[in-house]
């Protein structure tokens, strides 16, 4: 239901009715948040068996395992309504953020139709619904991110997103196909093998494919949600609009990754290989891009930085997986996504007031910018960890979870306190400083809409509403019900203070020794953001490397289609009978060497009367035919053409194909008509034997027909033993009412067929447009190929 | 050369020819006809229609809207016939029969409407090639 929703207002905001497109981001804001309210009462009244949709799902392609089948367990349930909360407040924002612009069509539809694939992501149950899902989200937010494909520069960087979440998606249809066959293998039917559901149940551990499907699975997520070495990509987004920012790229789409290893856990989650992998990975990234926060200036960056950095994190403690992990894992997830939208809807406003987002000449903002800076600073303090937010509580289990490891993990310790000074300086910088710090000359120009600063206050506030009362929290989501996780029980029970207890004493006081560090580095940044910067910058990035070889790629297809494409029908020509005159004339070989051609089929009939006609029939057709060659006069050859036309219809009518006959007459006529018209006005042919190639040229053209003839002599319907002719004459009139069978053949029997032809029709005229169009284009084409 | 005779004339045969392929088009399950041959009739007509013009080429530009306006309207007619049975649990492009008996076409079904398809997209694209011949022949 919630898709057929956001369906129907993807096609409602594809409508360029101007009114509507301005109010479309208040209709889907509020539609988001009913539909979110509807999915809370729903889960609590019925529990999550009744949500799951139409039962077994509605069919698809069933022989291959796809339905349309929603799921609805608490993983799904409640990333669905993180996704739906958020979505109230991105869209309310985003309506004040478009509010005196012309509305812009494609963007209003691209972050509609992302919403809608983000849904699907979440709550299907069929892996490739997920899939074309996951897809889904790649394409809207390729969209959303190359919106100004005026600049170069957003050219390139969308272009670079785009590659590396498209590729990760390559690699995640073949893990989930590998997983399905692996399914089948072991016994499961087919509409089990591709749910999640029933997939997850599998005996994994035991089976020696499983770490190679895992591998596929793990890159998938990596790429999707920027972990190392593909942490790059994130920043690289941040030329999409703020709004985008803060939905995409902070709350939602970045975790889809991270959701695809959350699903796989109750399967995989036991392997060795899982935590072996996703710790050193988690924390790599996590380090990594925390300290590539702290080396940049613009601000959207920084934040991109920080929600790779915990993306990191929360990889991290997926692949730790032990229930207070799991635990830690959920927390994070909704803390995360509450302060990261807000604190980028606050840089967007910032970005619109002052017109600049460099961090450096941001200060003293607090004057002109009141309520964001009130959002900014709830915010940031959630961001940095501190008490009373809901992001200290999850930065607590987070430091809890290792700690309970025991010893061993003191090296992790060890980076994650790194991380969060580093995190904690960041935030504190966006989130204070820029408001409350010494003003550097730069105000608030512009006034804002009232739903940009409300949008991310309402966010702020409700991360420091559920610090204080975390109980709230156990309301809307934690419910004893909707606590089965990835299998297990994961009670959501929250608490600021836990006690005097050594694990919770231990995180406190890293905690603070966080606060003081990153404190420290707050007041020293100016003395030391020189020097770091210039270090980083001295450091080549994986971003710099994919650049380059998609530059490399691409010129060294820009070749092979320079050679393969002339711009020349005749050359065209050539090359299309070439490759099917080496397939078709291997096939006719091989069946010429197996001796399985009757020759008897090229006896003549007996009857002399028919034997006659055909023959000068056909004897004319060939010599009309040939002399086409040596005249070079349009409209006569148009003439001739229009006759082998018509000995065609004669033949066709001979053998009683009146439908035939009748359409080859009809079309000869309209050529023969079009022609003498306004033939007389087409240049003349070149004559063939000009060309300097002409005789290569004509055998590939003789052996071409020849290879034909045999192959139609030869084609499938003579060897199989069923039949169709028969079955068509015997069920036209009976099961299709229909005496005109060859009518019946085309609409109802093979109505398909006809579909796809009548396409063909179509994309020919499409052809023909392009054709005369191109024209006056190759200008701007040959421009844009010396680029 | 002004043809005056000619030109009076050719709005009576295009007509003509605009019958005759609505009766072949409509007849077109039981006898000789249907869709294909209907709009190849049909775009006949419309060329004989061009001739009673002085300009022949302003008619296919001024055709072009009403042959988009075909083409969506072909293909919704697909997409009707495609998914309508879907709906009713059965197969995709699964004929449907009414006993509404139609004068020429005999029963009507959602065979019918999907050789309407096929016969407005015929048009819509013949239309297309010859206003794209037509208009580049002006320019050029």
């Amino acid at each position: 239901m919630i898709l057929t929703a956001f369906g129907g207002l993807f096609l409602l905001s594809l409508v360029g009715w101007r009114p509507l497109q301005l109010q479309i981001y208040r209709i889907a804001g509020l539609l988001s948040a009913f539909l979110g309210i509807f999915l809370w009462l729903r889960g609590d009244k019925m529990g999550l068996d009744a949500f799951s949709g139409f039962g077994q799902g509605l069919e698809i392609l069933p022989q291959m395992g796809v339905w349309l089948k929603m799921n609805g367990d608490s993983l799904s349930w409640s990333f669905g309504l993180l996704i739906l909360a958020i979505a109230t407040c991105v869209f309310f924002y985003a309506h004040g953020y478009t509010l005196g612009q012309s509305p812009q069509r494609r963007f209003h539809s691209s972050l509609i139709l992302f919403t809608l694939a983000m849904l699907g992501l979440v709550f299907s149950d069929n892996i490739f619904c997920f899939f074309v899902f996951w897809e889904l989200t790649t394409l809207s937010s390729y969209l959303l991110i190359s919106l100004k494909d005026k600049d170069a520069e957003v050219r390139e960087s969308s272009r670079i997103v785009f590659f590396t979440t498209l590729s990760g998606g390559f690699f995640l249809l073949a893990a989930l196909i590998w997983a399905q066959q692996v399914a089948l293998a072991s016994g499961y039917n087919l509409y089990e093998a591709s749910h999640f559901s029933s997939l997850m149940k599998i005996d994994w551990l035991g089976n020696s494919q499983t770490p190679f499907i895992f591998i596929l699975i793990l890159i998938a997520a990596a790429s999707k949600s920027a972990q190392f070495p593909f942490h790059f990509w994130l920043p690289q987004a941040m030329s999409a609009p703020t709004p985008v920012s803060s939905f995409l790229h902070s709350a939602t789409m970045v975790k889809a990754g991270i959701f695809l290893l959350a699903r796989f856990y109750p399967g995989f989650g036991m392997l060795d290989l899982w935590s072996a992998t996703l710790i050193p990975l988690g924390i790599s990234t996590g380090l990594i891009s925390a300290l590539l926060a702290a080396s940049e200036k613009d601000l959207k960056k920084i934040l991109a930085w920080t929600t790779v950095s915990v993306l990191g994190t929360l990889t991290f403690l997926l692949g730790l997986g032990t229930p207070l992990a799991l635990k830690a894992f959920i927390i994070l997830l909704f803390a995360h996504a509450l302060y990261k939208a807000s604190l980028f809807q606050i840089a967007g406003n910032i970005e619109k007031s002052c017109g600049t987002r460099d961090l450096d000449q941001l200060g003293g903002l607090y004057s002109s910018l009141k309520w964001t800076g009130l959002a900014a600073s709830l915010a940031a303090l959630s961001a940095a960890g501190a008490p009373p937010f809901f992001g200290f509580i999850g930065k607590e289990l987070v430091l809890k979870s290792v700690i309970e490891r025991g010893n061993a993990e003191l090296i992790l310790l060890l980076i994650l306190t790194m991380m969060n000074c580093l995190l904690f300086a960041m935030t504190i910088l966006v989130g204070f400083r820029a408001f409350w710090g010494r003003s550097m000359g730069i105000k608030g120009k512009k006034s804002l809409a009232f739903s940009m600063s409300f949008a991310p206050l309402v966010l702020a506030v409700a991360g420091l509403a559920i610090g204080l009362a975390p109980a709230f929290f156990e309301l809307v989501i934690g419910r004893p019900t909707h606590s089965e996780f990835f299998g297990i029980i994961i009670p959501l029970k929250l608490s600021l203070w836990h006690g005097v207890e050594s694990t919770a004493l231990i995180a406190l006081g890293l905690s603070f020794f966080a606060f003081i560090v990153g404190g420290l580095l707050v007041f020293n940044f100016d003395r030391w953001k020189k020097s770091y910067r210039r270090f980083f910058q001295r450091i080549p990035d994986s971003r710099a490397v994919l650049s380059s070889f998609l530059n490399t790629l691409h010129s060294i297809f820009w070749r092979l289609s320079q050679i393969q494409l002339q711009r020349s029908l005749s050359s065209y020509m050539l090359y299309m009978a070439s490759f099917l005159l080496i397939i078709f004339g291997s096939v006719a070989i091989k069946i010429y060497a197996d001796k399985t051609f009757d020759f008897a089929l090229f006896q003549l009939s007996g009857n002399l009367e028919t034997d006659t006609f055909l023959s000068i029939l056909l004897i004319a057709t060939c010599l009309a035919a040939t002399s086409i060659i040596f005249i070079y006069r349009f409209i006569v050859a148009a003439i001739i053409l229009g006759l082998v036309g018509a000995s065609l219809a004669v033949l066709f009518a001979w053998f009683g194909a009146a439908d035939l006959a009748f359409t080859q007459i009809l079309a000869e006529l309209l050529i023969a008509v079009f022609v003498a018209t306004f033939g007389f006005k087409l240049k003349d042919l070149p004559t063939f034997f000009k060309d300097g190639i002409w005789f290569p040229r004509m055998l590939l053209a003789i052996c071409f027909g020849i290879c034909l003839f045999f192959l139609t002599l030869i084609g499938p319907p003579l060897e199989t033993e069923f039949i169709a002719r028969d079955f068509y004459l015997l069920n036209a009139l009976d099961s299709a009412f229909g005496r005109n069978v060859v009518n019946v053949i085309l609409v109802d029997f093979r109505a398909l067929d006809t579909l796809n032809e009548v396409i063909v029709v179509l994309i020919a005229a499409i052809g023909v447009t392009a054709l005369r169009r191109s024209k006056s284009k190759s200008l701007r084409l040959k421009r844009g190929a010396e680029q | 050369m002004n043809p005056v005779l000619l030109r009076a004339l050719m709005p009576f045969i295009s007509g003509f020819f605009w019958m005759l392929s609505f009766f072949l088009f409509l007849r077109g399950h039981n006898e000789p006809g249907g869709g294909f041959i209907g709009a190849l009739c049909f775009c006949l007509g419309l060329l004989a229609f061009s001739f009673s013009r002085k300009q022949p080429t302003e008619l296919f530009i001024r055709a072009r809207p009403y042959a988009r306006l075909g083409v969506l309207g072909g293909l919704s007619l697909f997409l009707l016939t495609l998914g309508l049975p879907l709906l009713f649990s059965g197969e995709p492009l699964q004929a449907f029969w009414s006993n509404l008996q139609l004068p020429v076409a005999g029963k009507l079904s959602s065979v019918l409407l999907f050789d309407t398809g096929v016969y407005l997209i015929v048009i819509s694209a013949i239309v297309f090639i010859f206003c794209e011949v037509f208009a580049g022949e002006e320019h050029d």
